[in-house]
């Protein structure tokens, strides 16, 4: 008679838990700030991964971006992502960059960096998808 | 006249049908593919070169264009490009256990870099017969006028060189297998003999069964 109850109790601690982790999910945009958004195409859910900074600059006349991804999860993440380089007329610079995997602890945080491949890049887009790891 | 005009109701009502019929299926175009058979069960696709290859934890191409990505964002970066120098391309070691074909992995470093114009990249030295060939063919045959004919001796010597290697460390037991590679290359002043830059690229793959 005394399982029962208990059995009750995990049943909603377990369901309790499930529904605190697809919140905090759903409480982590993709991005920090509407600025670093429009910097990211995000190919669906993110799963709880964060750009929290983002950062660019010339160096030797490359563009070189930077940016620091927080898993906001306790799970363990992995990140594919790529740089894409545009022009001053929004036209792609290269032929696009090799899809990188990177896993991500839970609540890790984690810095990528990307050098364009030519001068006449100013602008660019970080492409992202996530997977549970 | 009562006949024929149930006949002529017919004709329509088949043409309206079938046209219905008709706009209703999609119809299914051939693509422009030459296919080994559609009824075996071996199939052939295109996929993208840039995703992320995890057949087996061998070298794969993700890890070629990763390390290639790596040392082309390094070098690219670096202000002793600024005044686009001469370099050319040495050896790269393999002291992994597997096959890996060093020079597609400098041939894509070449390419990138080529291509931002920081660089002028000379002759390496199994692309130099090929060169020495031509000029002599220029120049001794006695085919060519001598306007426009390439000089001997022009030649631009690099001011740099990178060489490197690379190099894997596997760990293995019942079932988990640990692969991690790292590449090293280094650009050396030819004349000074001395390491202008150097860069690492690390990569660990594991596989579980």
């Amino acid at each position: 008679m005394m399982t029962l109850p208990f059995k009750r109790i995990v049943l909603c601690a377990g369901l309790a838990c499930a529904a605190a982790a697809a919140q905090a999910q759903q409480d982590a945009p993709p991005a920090a700030s509407p600025g670093i958004a429009a910097k990211l195409l995000v190919r669906g859910e993110l799963q709880g991964l964060q750009t929290v900074d983002l950062r660019s600059q010339r160096r030797n006349d490359m563009l070189v971006v930077q940016a620091e991804i927080m898993n906001m999860d306790t799970r363990d993440l992995r990140l594919y992502y790529r740089f894409r380089w545009l022009d001053a007329g929004g036209m792609q610079v290269g032929d696009g960059e090799v899809w990188k995997p990177l896993v991500f602890l839970g609540k890790q945080s984690q810095f990528i960096k990307g050098t364009a491949y030519g001068p006449q890049a100013t602008d660019f887009r970080i492409e992202m998808s996530a997977e549970p790891r | 006249m009562h006949k024929k005009s149930l006949s002529s109701l017919a004709v329509i009502g088949a043409v309206i049908g079938s046209t219905l019929l008709l706009a209703g299926c999609p119809t299914t175009l051939s693509q422009p593919t030459v296919r080994y058979s559609s009824y075996s069960r071996q199939t052939v696709n295109y996929g993208d070169a840039k995703a992320v290859e995890t057949v087996t934890n061998e070298f794969g191409s993700t890890d070629l264009q990763m390390i290639a990505e790596k040392m082309i964002g390094s070098l690219l970066e670096d202000p002793l490009l600024a005044n686009r120098p001469t370099m050319t391309l040495s050896v790269v070691r393999n002291k992994t256990s597997e096959y890996i074909d060093t020079k597609a992995i400098m041939n894509s470093i070449q390419t990138a870099l080529v291509k931002s114009r920081k660089v002028r990249f000379t002759r390496s030295a199994d692309e130099m017969q090929a060169g020495v060939d031509e000029l002599q063919r220029q120049n001794q045959s006695g085919l060519y006028k001598t306007q426009g004919k390439a000089k001997m001796g022009n030649m631009t010597a690099a001011k740099y060189s990178l060489e490197g290697e690379i190099v894997s460390i596997v760990k293995q037991n019942a079932n988990t297998k640990d692969v991690f590679y790292k590449m090293t290359l280094k650009m050396y002043d030819v004349e000074e003999g001395t390491i202008e830059w150097q860069d690492e690229k690390e990569i660990r793959k594991t596989s579980t069964r």
